[in-house]
């Protein structure tokens, strides 16, 4: 049997093949290009990435759809900055503990609306956020109101802190690396299946054993958790937050992330970060009129390719390439 | 095994089971036999805790299932074949039969043990356990349904008219795969229009109408009674 069949038949063997083979080609940029901006954005790329994979686990395997990544975005981010920058932790242990808080949050949202139809998620979580934005911008005292939170300390561990983008590089990307790969194994393992079942939406479900509520809020902790972790290091490679930081307006940009790379597409998320990101970056010109934008095109894909557009592609040119053999 | 006590069940203000009472004994193939809206599927998903009942009981060995969700239901030793198989059609056959399994949650070598019986018992299966459930034929994705439900190592499998729509011969070959079940000592309780078909293989039997056990008794005696043959024999009989 060759090499890649064998590697097909487990799939935690083939998601860390891939994932490390991605992680030592990432790993290798830096040494082939040099340091430059451009490795700023790369560091954005590896933090939004983990939002934007912890919104594909919820949407993309289990079929439920969230607005509240940004809240938790901003929770992962204020919690860890407040932890570290007025408690004085370790920006490693307070990015640790800002998670009990989001998982603590997440798994009250999900005991409550989960029980009832999936589009109740969206609104509640909608809510959710309102609220996380109001009480960022009113409790001054704790988290600087509209001004925001400066002096974040940046990541770093025993003394040692990263300083350079370089050095923010060599943290970040193995850091979104083993959550991708966690991410994939989730998604191949037997409670990936039982989230699939689920996403199909039959009452059957139940019937094979299968506690559907149970699940959902769980993999609702794990998503909305993915995201807080990607609002710490955001906190500790930025220095600083404001509430633009996990706004509503960031989680549609995650779900338009989803858009294009595809909504049950893990390695999709990755890709679609990396689109939004060079957007933003290379849109400027067109700032005021962004959200315009990213409206139009999040209706349009959604029409045109309801999967996401990146699978739409693949599926048109496979189609294409069909036709014309016929 | 299963004994139903007065059950009744209703839509809002229609009711579609009036106090039925029946009893499956353990090893047994009992057939529900009654036309389209008698209230074979209503019972059906009674007992499987996907509705409501409005009054009675359900017992399944010693324990009151009223108050028990399905996945509890499930744990108990039940298993079920729905009506039109809601099989989950995105998903490989693999996957589907997996995800039958579930309830023996980490035990790998009983579940591959159980997936090979059922590739025995439908080799079709074996040949597509790669592809979408719902790219197969009505007869394949019958299968699969039964397939699903055995996966979970059941005593009790409840089946909701698993002949519907499918080919004669598709059809004896899903009852000859019932038969099957029950020599391996798994009860049996069988939903069926095709009262021909059911009859044969069943043990017993309770003839449903609007609601209401009208006859019930061993299945071959009953195919003998006039009534049931006039009932479901088709056309020239009525």
């Amino acid at each position: 049997m060759s090499v890649v069949a064998t590697l097909n038949k487990n799939p935690v063997r083939r998601n860390t093949a891939q994932v490390g083979l991605f992680l030592i080609a990432m790993l290798l940029v830096p040494v082939v290009f040099g340091t430059g901006y451009y490795l700023n954005m790369m560091i954005f790329i590896a933090i939004l990435a983990l939002p934007a994979l912890g919104l594909s686990l919820l949407s993309g395997l289990a079929g439920q759809l969230a607005i509240s990544h940004g809240a938790f975005f901003a929770i992962g981010a204020y919690g860890s900055a407040i932890l570290s920058a007025r408690a004085g932790l370790s920006p490693v242990l307070s990015t640790l503990l800002a998670q009990i808080l989001v998982a603590v949050i997440a798994a009250g949202i999900g005991a409550v609306v989960l029980r009832l139809r999936s589009h109740y998620l969206a609104i509640a979580t909608l809510s959710f956020a309102i609220i996380v934005e109001l009480v960022i911008e009113e409790w001054r005292g704790m988290t600087g109101g509209m001004q925001g939170m400066l002096g974040i300390p940046p990541m770093g561990l025993f003394g040692y802190e990263a300083s350079s983008d370089v050095q923010f590089y060599y943290v970040y990307w193995p850091i979104t690396a083993l959550m991708l790969l966690f991410a994939l194994n989730l998604a191949s393992s037997r409670i990936g299946r039982a989230l699939r079942a689920i996403r199909e939406g039959e009452p059957i479900v139940s019937s094979l054993g299968i506690h559907t509520a149970g699940y959902k809020t769980g993999i609702y902790v794990v998503s909305s958790v993915f995201a807080g972790i990607g609002g710490a290091l955001y906190a500790h490679f930025v220095g600083f937050v404001t509430p633009a930081t996990g706004s509503i307006m960031f989680a549609i940009e995650i779900i338009m992330v989803l858009a294009l790379g595809g909504f049950d597409r893990l390695w999709g998320a990755l890709i679609g970060v990396a689109l939004i990101t060079l957007l933003n970056e290379y849109a400027l010109g067109f700032a005021d009129y962004k959200k315009i934008i990213l409206g139009v095109t999040l209706i349009a894909v959604m029409l045109v390719f309801p999967r996401g557009l990146l699978p739409g592609l693949i599926d048109l040119a496979r189609h294409r390439r069909i036709a014309r053999a016929a | 095994m299963l004994e139903l006590v007065n059950l009744s069940v209703s839509y809002g203000n229609i009711s579609a089971l009036k106090g039925v009472s029946l009893k499956v004994e353990p090893g047994e193939i009992v057939a529900l036999i009654g036309s389209n809206g008698a209230g074979k599927s209503t019972l059906i998903k009674a007992c499987a805790g996907l509705v409501r009942p409005t009054a009675g009981e359900i017992h399944l060995g010693g324990t009151n299932l009223l108050r028990e969700a399905p996945r509890r239901r499930a744990a108990l030793g039940m298993a079920v074949v729905p009506e039109n198989r809601r099989l989950f059609g995105e998903m490989s056959v693999r996957d589907n039969l997996q995800l039958g399994a579930y309830s023996q949650r980490h035990d790998r070598k009983a579940i591959a043990e159980d997936l090979a019986e059922v590739f025995e018992l439908f080799p079709r299966l074996e040949e597509r356990q790669s592809q979408r459930a719902m790219t197969m034929s009505g007869g394949e994705q019958q299968m699969l349904a039964i397939g699903r439900a055995l996966m979970s190592r059941p005593k009790l499998v409840l089946m909701d008219e698993p002949s519907i729509g499918l080919a004669p011969k598709i059809v004896s070959l899903i009852f000859g795969a019932i038969k099957r079940m029950r020599e391996h000592g798994i009860t049996v309780l069988l939903a069926e229009q095709n009262a021909a078909a059911t009859l044969k293989i069943a043990d017993r039997a309770y003839v449903l109408e609007l609601g209401r056990v009208t006859m019930s008794g061993k299945a071959l005696e009953l195919w003998e009674t006039d009534k049931v043959r006039k009932l479901y024999l088709g056309g020239e009989a009525a």
